[in-house]
């Protein structure tokens, strides 16, 4: 019976450390983890999402209620946060790259712009026409756009302690910057969300007269439009961060999409 | 397989001996008692529950509690049964015990996380429980919510009920996370994933539906708790609110929900039938793709929960094929385990005792879900004591019954001792008799007119009810014998040994119980978990029925 | 000498499915049957009880027969079989359920057909909406204002015909905390049970006034959510006259137990003394008036 138990070869005399210690230096799998996470929260989202979808093509707008989005302010926050993104994307380039006072600059940028963001998404919330209880759509909207606020807000927080981490002597260097790319991806995911949301708050409730009719038809054209944007931002740093996602720090030598490495388990599979 | 003394190995950082239970502790094992027996003790609190409700319907009259009280105890049941008993214990429990040993790990992907999952679950079922007597009234409007009666029904209660399901699924999330993260990641060099026992496949299902399915019911939950306390309208139609809506998305999560619930069982008996029948885990591939149909599946059937809620007939339609089909995968399990037992060497102990009940007691309940799936039969039947008989038979009759086989099974090395099998088999006995006393009778009701979650009816029923009522007394008795072994075993029972099953996988070849860092040498590479069985040609095969049916596997 | 397990086999499923097809036949679960379409609804019951029956029967038998012939012998330490499994079997028991479960498919949609429940009742052919918005249209609930774009009341189908003209007899049904109340529009009676004449279509039109209830006959075999916003249709034909009782299926609060009714199928004439006796005050009072 214990013949079919391929006990490994004791030869090895020096074991990996990851082969000993779990608390320690095993390979590092906390980005995967918050990739897996990340998709709970997606989904999440996706439940705000199919409802404001459900609620939009169902009920009607209660007679004498207001529901009307602007246009220019979303618009302008959307690109901000776009830029965003890439501005994250150097900053990490610059960490691994080892400029890490660069890498600091481009940090506050993106801080600025998520700032930007907040305070565009405040300026919309005080100047729409209507309140949160006023109707079905209304609250869908504050509860959509206030949950995506609240990740901002969650992201902006944490790039600063990223970029505070970053200074000479702190936590962040060169080779250990687990802090800095988690943020990135989470940053990401909250742009890739807000590209969404931004096309799904139908377009025909948005105000102004041209962009009005170029997306009035259907949300369906934007979406796809908005989707390729984002995921060509996504891929930006795809190579850069790629090799490390097995927790390896042997740079780009498998040639695969990092997204791709990040849900196939092993190469050995 | 002997270890180097355990004792040196473990570390002076957690407290020791029983303290380590009551610790914030970060290893694995450690971490799953803890599930298993705060689940338990919810356990009991549900039971109780039970035999309130069980009590009140012993008469046709609202005679035992108020109206009210029973209401909240019929919410309070479901749950605790479901969030603080079976999903904590056949996911948390099992999965944290195991998982690392079947991938050859020394402990989860990320221990912290876990520890801080676990400890969501007794601060959250406190809460839960203490709204019965803090917040005036506990929640009314059963474990599914359903606006517009949870926005009438006592808020503060409701809230609460809200509070505690958000802290329970974000516990659940972590797990799952971890789950995913350990079993993809973590996994020994040279392990490939089609060597893993199939619990690690039923886990890695399981986690993939609480990852893609938990967030929803939280953000839905969110919603809920906006119209209860800042008085929008998402649920509300006096407010212009869709309540069909809110159907949709808590079906969306609650029924993954009852797979979750299961597919660990699923795997746990997947470990447990071939040690004890001495054969290998038949259809290893089949098991693992139907795991998965089962995930995608399961992903897609939640409206035949919604059947009578004026769903449009094409939506009807759709649900139904769907929900057929799940039946599929889930049958190939069910045969790829009988032919698992045939030809084996089954040894008759309280675990198998109990893993064939689940499979008795899940194929009653498999084919009341295909009958129900058929709209034209749920109309009559949903939301009766059919739907109730039918998800008992799944949930009690399907996962707990593989829990207490699963404590038979690995009893021996959480504690290095053997439990009874003459109390456990006593066990066995009286829960057998009690739950299909209790439960089968149930059909029957439903079918003839009774409704569910009620707490008076006609006394046209009144003899079934006391039927079931008696049923649910056994039940009551029988974790008596349980509670009785465990606990005399645990302070002198005869010492297990490490191997008492002469089991291969991994977590067999270790002390019992094992050391902080599961095992004192390497971990062990094995890439044949289910290596039972002799070789055909090595014996007589005249004396086996059926025998041209089969073909080794293996040569 | 020996049988052979083929023949064996073939032997057991044949005795199965007797057994199957006589407890299916014999074994009387449901309460009588008193509406157009409760004996629909009892056929695909009987299918459905026989399959179950055979399916069960056949796993427990073989589990049972399993677990007594291949127990552990004591003293014997072997191993069973090294068998790890067997593609052909793999393929037929995945096939086999996959046909059983597809023919009660299409055998139940058809029931269902017949049943009334495929039936659209708010085919204004005006809608030609992206498939979303029809799908979550018809799921969802109208809300104060109940009217479509084009201005028409949606209303909701529950199972049965959606017969119209003048051989069906309308009823208002409102569910409220926690009771139904019956309205009869032709006639103007408000009545606290339902009345309906013995083999006449009878269409509930019903609303809800506070949360969810669910109108149920188990006699009719008749289900159907009151959602509030949402004014819902179900039409049956009573077939055998009776006192049978009305429930409410969904929990609606406290009371939810007590929240019961009945519903009194008349023979013909029976019904119009019913109605008779129950005219509102006003048009009863016209005969009256020649003793004062
Ligand atoms: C063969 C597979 C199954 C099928 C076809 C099936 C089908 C169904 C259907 C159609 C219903 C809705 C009945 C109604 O409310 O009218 C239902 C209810 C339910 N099922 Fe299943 N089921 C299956 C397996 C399971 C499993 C594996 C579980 C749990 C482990 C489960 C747990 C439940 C629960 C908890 C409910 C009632 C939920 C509630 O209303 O509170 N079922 N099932
Ligand atoms: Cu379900
Ligand atoms: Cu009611």
């Amino acid at each position: 019976m214990d013949t079919r138990l391929t006990q490994t070869n004791p030869a090895p005399a020096v074991l990996p450390a990851s082969e000993h210690d779990p608390h320690g230096s095993h390979a590092d799998h906390r980005l995967f983890g918050l990739a897996t996470f990340l998709v709970a929260d997606g989904m999440t989202f996706a439940g705000f999402f199919a409802a404001y979808l459900t609620f939009k093509a169902v009920n009607p707008l209660p007679e004498g209620s207001s529901y009307e989005l602007e246009l220019l302010l979303p618009s302008i926050n959307t690109v901000l946060l776009l830029i965003s993104s890439f501005t994250f994307h150097r900053a990490g380039v610059a960490c691994r790259g080892g400029h890490l006072p660069r890498s600091q600059a481009w940090l506050l940028v993106t801080t600025a712009l998520g700032a930007a963001f907040l305070a565009g998404q405040m300026v919309e919330y005080f100047s729409l026409p209507f309140g949160l209880r006023d109707n079905l759509f209304a609250s869908t909207f504050y509860a959509l756009t206030g949950f995506h606020g609240l990740h901002v807000t969650l992201g902006v927080i944490c790039i600063l302690v990223v970029c505070w981490q970053a200074r000479p002597g702190g936590r962040i260097t060169a080779t250990s910057h687990f802090g800095l790319e988690a943020a990135e991806l989470y940053w990401h995911f909250v742009d890739g969300i807000w590209v969404v949301l931004y096309g799904i708050l139908d377009q025909a409730d948005r105000s102004s007269g041209l962009i009005k009719t170029l997306f009035h038809q259907s949300t369906c054209r934007s979406v796809p439009a908005m989707g390729t944007i984002s995921l060509s931002v996504f891929s930006f740093h795809g190579t850069g961060l790629s090799w490390h996602w097995r927790g390896t720090t042997q740079p780009r030598q498998v040639r695969r999409c990092w997204l791709v490495r990040l849900f196939w388990p092993r190469p050995d599979l | 397989m002997t270890v180097a003394n355990p004792a040196e190995l473990e570390q002076g950082l957690q407290p020791q001996g029983w303290l380590k239970y009551f610790s914030f502790s970060l290893d694995h094992k450690v971490i799953g008692i803890q599930y298993l027996v705060c689940g338990f003790l919810f356990y009991f609190i549900g039971g109780a529950l039970a035999g309130v409700i069980r009590t009140e319907l012993a008469s046709p009259l609202s005679d035992f509690v108020s109206r009210d009280t029973y209401n909240e105890v019929l919410t309070l049941h479901g749950t605790i049964m479901i969030f603080l008993w079976i999903v904590p214990v056949v996911n948390g429990a099992f999965g944290n015990y195991l998982i690392p040993f079947y991938v050859g790990a020394r402990d989860m992907a990320f221990p912290r996380l876990n520890a801080v999952a676990f400890w969501l679950i007794p601060p959250a079922g406190i809460l839960l429980i203490s709204s019965y007597f803090l917040a005036g009234a506990a929640s009314q409007s059963g474990w599914t919510a359903y606006p517009p009666l949870s926005l009438t029904t006592p808020a503060a209660g409701q809230i609460v009920w809200i509070l505690s399901v958000l802290l329970l699924g974000g516990s659940s999330i972590f797990g799952g996370i971890n789950f995913i993260a350990t079993v993809l990641k973590l996994r020994r060099p040279g392990l490939k994933m089609m060597q893993l026992p199939m619990f690690c496949w039923a886990m890695l299902g399981t986690s993939i539906l609480v990852v893609l399915s938990t967030p929803v019911l939280a953000g839905t939950l969110i919603l809920l708790s906006f119209d209860i306390i800042a008085h929008t309208g998402f649920f509300n139609p006096a407010l212009g609110g869709n309540v069909v809506v809110y159907q949709h998305l808590f079906w969306f999560y609650s029924h993954p929900a009852v797979y979750i619930m299961v597919l660990p069982a699923f795997g746990l008996v997947s470990e447990i039938l071939p040690v004890h029948a001495r054969k290998p885990l038949f259809g290893y591939t089949t098991m693992v793709y139907s795991i998965m149909a089962i995930v995608v599946l399961g992903l897609i059937v939640w409206a035949h929960h919604m059947f009578t809620s004026g769903t449009p007939p094409w939506m009807r339609l759709f649900f139904t094929i769907a929900t057929s089909f799940i039946a599929v995968p889930t049958g190939i399990k069910f045969f790829n385990w009988l032919a698992t037992l045939w030809g084996g060497k089954i040894a008759l102990n309280s675990a198998v005792l109990f893993s064939c009940a689940f499979i008795f007691n899940f194929v009653f309940g498999g084919i009341t879900g295909v009958a129900l799936a058929q709209v034209p039969f749920d109309i009559h039947v949903h939301d009766t004591y059919f739907v109730v008989a039918h998800f008992h038979y799944i949930v009690y009759g399907g996962s707990v019954f593989v829990i207490f086989a699963s404590l038979y099974h690995w009893y021996p090395k959480f504690t290095g001792r053997l439990l009874n099998e003459d109390l456990g088999r006593a066990h066995f006995l009286l829960t057998f008799i009690g739950f299909n006393l209790c439960f089968a009778p149930q059909h029957w009701l439903g079918l003839n007119g009774m409704p569910r979650r009620v707490a008076e009816y006609d006394p046209a029923f009144t003899t079934w009810n006391q039927v079931s009522s008696v049923g649910a007394l056994l039940m009551a008795i029988s974790t008596l014998p349980l509670v009785i072994n465990v606990v005399l075993t645990a302070l002198a029972g005869p010492v297990a040994g490490d191997n008492p099953w002469r089991a291969l996988t991994p977590e067999w070849l270790t002390t019992s119980p094992p050391p902080v860092e599961n095992w004192a040498g390497e971990a062990p590479l094995v890439t044949e978990p289910y290596g039972y069985g002799e070789h055909p040609g090595a014996m007589d095969l005249s004396g086996l029925s059926g025998r041209d049916l089969w073909s080794t596997g293996k040569s | 000498m020996a049988i052979p397990s083929a023949l064996i086999t073939l032997l057991i499923g044949i005795a199965l499915t007797l057994a199957g097809l006589w407890v299916g036949h014999n074994v009387r679960l449901l309460p009588i049957d008193a509406s157009a379409n409760a004996p629909v609804y009892d056929a695909l019951f009987e299918v459905l009880f026989t399959i179950g029956t055979i399916l069960f029967l056949g796993i427990v038998g073989l589990l049972v027969y399993s677990l007594v012939r291949f127990r552990r012998r004591s003293g014997d330490s072997g191993d069973g079989l090294a068998i790890e499994g067997n593609l052909p079997l793999e393929i037929v028991w995945t096939a086999i359920p996959a046909v059983v479960v597809l023919f009660v498919g299409i055998y139940s949609y058809d029931i269902y057909e017949r049943m009334g429940g495929m039936a659209s009742f708010h085919d204004h052919g005006a809608h030609d909406h992206a498939a979303m918005a029809a799908m979550v249209q018809e799921a969802s609930v109208a809300s104060a204002a109940s009217t479509d774009p084009d201005g028409q009341e949606r209303i909701w189908g529950g199972i049965g015909q959606s017969a119209s003209g003048a051989a069906v007899l309308p009823v208002e049904v409102t569910a409220m905390q926690f009771a139904f109340i019956f309205h009869y529009p032709d006639s103007g009676i408000t009545a606290g049970e339902l009345h309906v004449p013995l083999g006449q279509s009878v269409q509930l039109r019903m609303e809800a006034k506070d949360v969810i209830h669910a109108f149920w006959v188990p006699q009719f075999r008749l289900k159907q959510d009151v959602i509030p916003g949402q004014p819902t249709l179900l039409t049956f034909t009573p077939t055998r006259a009776g006192t049978y009782p009305i429930v409410c299926a969904e929990l609606c609060g406290p009371y939810h137990g007590g929240m019961r009714s009945s519903v009194v199928v008349h023979e013909p004439d029976g019904f119009d003394a019913w109605l008779q006796s129950n005219r509102p005050a006003q048009v009863a009072q016209a005969p009256a008036a020649p003793f004062s």
